[in-house]
């Protein structure tokens, strides 16, 4: 059994031997896109809070290797709460699917109060009725003095937010955000609430695991992995199985971003996450899974980067045996801490599912990491578990790939 | 092929690949794969670089879809130049200018050896141009005019086209239309005086008839067509197993 000080050692050698790689590729990727990106009056826009260790992973990268950046980059904090209030007058589609799923059997209360991020609002006892679009339109055109006092915030934080973008982007018109992924809410909602922008994504991954429309996928690409579901034919699509593992080692410690406040002496607005010192604390001071991608990331120069490619190859395969097929050595060094649920609230989803949980087949549903939770639970029998799980993905993605096929052809 | 006896037209446009100058039954990944592999075996014997042909054919494919993926969301009527995507090929196989060049020739060697002129094509092309016609190649390819000058030249050394016009050169491609109305500009013809002869429907019929010009597709044999996918399909394959048993050979990275 590893101790604390050696999982941290353990989870680093996991990041510079297998996350190390693929994300080099990922960066990789990037500056093909840009070099090859035909717009001038582009710019790449590195998301909050995954895309600030994507900002620093490329441009470590482009410093090792020497390979010549094109476009401007800056990093813009945004999140989907964020984006939500620049389409909110009326909401537009995106904003309501996008409330729709994460509020499943919540009320209209609480999204009031996730928006404005305000728990004072007073509202009428109709916003506690569980959400539904069409009433939460109708709710919103109310003239009640708590409606107009939700709108207020609202539109007070998104002039905040744009004002930031003006900063950020500044005369850019075509927008490129860079981002961890996984569905692309927040290009979807920016091009519906800003439209005089021209929005892009470019995600590490790409996946529609929401089943919603896609509406903004044309322009929203994966670099590293671009599948809607698991195949396990497809080792790229291992990084879904286990995404929070992917955003764990991106994600810095620092907040979601939520509000933004005025900026000191004409300076533009910041974000709630923009605390004191929030610049050092991208790069994390203990090692773990990022400290190893930029070791990795580090030794590269230019004339070792044609390794990349290779490494990366060989990573990926690294990344499935220790997400798909895990030993106890593997849950051990990629146990994560809580995930955040975000959209502007505060809870955290435990990443094996806790001790309240007595069946163990209930405890390995409801984590986010099943296989983990497999061998967790089974420790002997564990591998023909994870047998079994694998021959049920590959039926389903079968169907799946079957289904979509159907639908493509007329 | 069934050509008309004359063309009636002041002017006969024509696509360059599968048109004038045919391929054989090979898919371009075989293609890449011969090319890779030329490149690896000049680059080792004249300049004593090791690149495995893997890497290098990784290279092309990568750069190239990164790069067309890029033009889709930056410029979805222009195109990529193959120069572009040599100095980024070199640059991720970590190789100099003239390693470079040596991919270059390589791809151009390869593309010389694989390609036949379309000899009944031609001969009628030649008639047209006897007739007073003014016949032009307009191409959809990240290859420069001047380059598909040379394979021209090299495989049908008496060809009659006066002038090439390539996607890559003008930053407009058939596809999308905008290829048609720079060749209508700077042709200085009314469209319906310009035959445009392809093989591709949507380019080089869907788009040449919207553009007003007349148009003929000269369809390559079902069979060939068949094989090509077939042969893709190994090449896939085959790339895959290599992949595989490279893997095998340095081994999973620990944990």
């Amino acid at each position: 059994m590893s101790t604390p000080d050696g999982c941290a050692r353990d989870a680093e050698t996991f990041g510079r031997v297998a996350l190390g790689p693929i994300l080099a590729e990922f960066c990789l990727r990037l500056w093909l896109f840009e070099r090859f990106f035909q717009d001038d009056e582009a710019v790449l826009l590195f998301c909050a809070r995954g895309g600030l260790r994507l900002k620093l992973a490329y441009e470590r990268f482009l410093t090792r290797t020497g390979l010549p950046p094109r476009l401007p980059r800056a990093a813009l904090m945004v999140s989907r709460l964020v984006a939500a209030r620049t389409a909110f007058h009326p909401p537009s589609p995106g904003v309501l699917s996008e409330l729709e799923r994460e509020f499943s059997g919540q009320s209209m209360a609480e999204i009031a109060a996730a928006l404005a991020q305000r728990d004072d609002l007073a509202l009428p006892p109709q916003w506690y009725a569980p959400f539904q679009k069409a009433a939460f339109v109708a709710l919103l055109a109310g003239s009640e003095p708590a409606v107009a006092i939700l709108h207020e915030a609202v539109a007070e934080q998104d002039a905040l937010f744009r004002a930031h973008l003006a900063a950020s982007a500044g005369n850019r018109h075509q927008c490129v955000l860079v981002d961890t992924g996984l569905y692309g809410s927040t290009v979807r909602i920016l091009q519906e609430g800003v439209p005089d922008r021209q929005w892009s994504g470019l995600q590490f991954a790409r996946c529609n695991y929401k089943r919603l429309p896609t509406p903004h996928f044309p322009r929203t690409l994966g670099l590293s992995v671009e599948s809607d579901w698991y195949k396990p034919w497809e080792v790229r699509t291992s990084a879904l199985r286990f995404w929070q593992l992917i955003e764990a080692c991106l994600e810095p410690e620092l907040p979601s971003v939520r509000t933004f406040s005025e900026g000191p002496q004409g300076a533009p607005p910041r974000a709630n996450l923009q605390v004191a010192g929030w610049e050092n604390r991208v790069e994390p001071d203990q090692p773990g899974l990022f400290t190893g991608v930029l070791a990795y990331i580090d030794a590269l120069t230019p004339e070792t980067l044609q390794r990349v490619p290779g490494d990366a190859s060989r990573a990926w395969h690294s990344l499935k045996g220790a997400v798909v097929w895990p030993d106890r050595q593997a849950v051990t060094t990629l146990s994560l801490g809580g995930r955040s649920r975000d959209f502007g609230r505060t809870e955290l989803r435990a990443q094996f599912a806790g001790s309240g949980v007595t069946n163990p087949l209930r405890q390995i549903r409801e984590s986010l990491w099943r296989e983990g939770a497999v061998i967790r639970s089974f420790p002997r029998a564990g591998r023909l578990v994870l047998a079994l799980i694998e021959l049920i993905y590959a039926g389903r993605a079968l169907r799946m790939e079957l289904q979509a096929r159907r639908r493509r052809v007329p | 092929m069934h050509l008309p006896k004359t063309a009636a037209a002041r002017i006969i446009s024509c696509d360059v690949f599968d048109t004038l100058l045919h391929r054989d039954h090979r898919s371009e990944r075989q293609r890449f794969n011969d090319i890779a592999v030329l490149a690896a075996r000049r680059l080792a014997s004249e300049r004593r670089i090791e690149r495995h042909s893997g890497a290098i054919y990784d290279a092309r494919i990568e750069v190239q879809k990164q790069a067309y993926r890029a033009l889709d969301l930056s410029c979805p009527t222009g195109d990529v130049r193959f120069a572009d995507m040599i100095e980024a090929m070199a640059r991720i196989l970590s190789l100099d200018a003239p390693a470079a060049e040596i991919l270059h020739e390589a791809e151009l060697e390869i593309e010389r050896q694989q390609l036949k002129a379309n000899a009944p094509l031609l001969a009628w092309l030649g008639e047209q141009a006897q007739a007073g016609c003014r016949i032009i190649a307009v191409s959809d390819i990240y290859h420069r005019g001047d380059t598909i000058a040379q394979l021209l030249a090299a495989r049908a050394p008496h060809h009659p086209v006066a002038r090439i016009y390539t996607s890559a050169d003008h930053n407009a491609t058939k596809r999308t239309g905008a290829l048609f109305e720079v060749v209508l500009l700077e042709e200085g013809v009314a469209p319906a005086e310009i035959l445009h002869i392809g093989d591709d429907g949507r380019a080089d019929v869907t788009m040449a008839q919207a553009a007003g010009l007349r148009a003929l597709q000269v369809l390559r044999p079902g069979h060939l067509v068949f094989r090509r996918r077939a042969d893709a399909l190994r090449a896939r394959v085959l790339h895959a197993l290599r992949i595989r048993a490279g893997h095998g050979r340095h081994g999973s990275a620990p944990l």
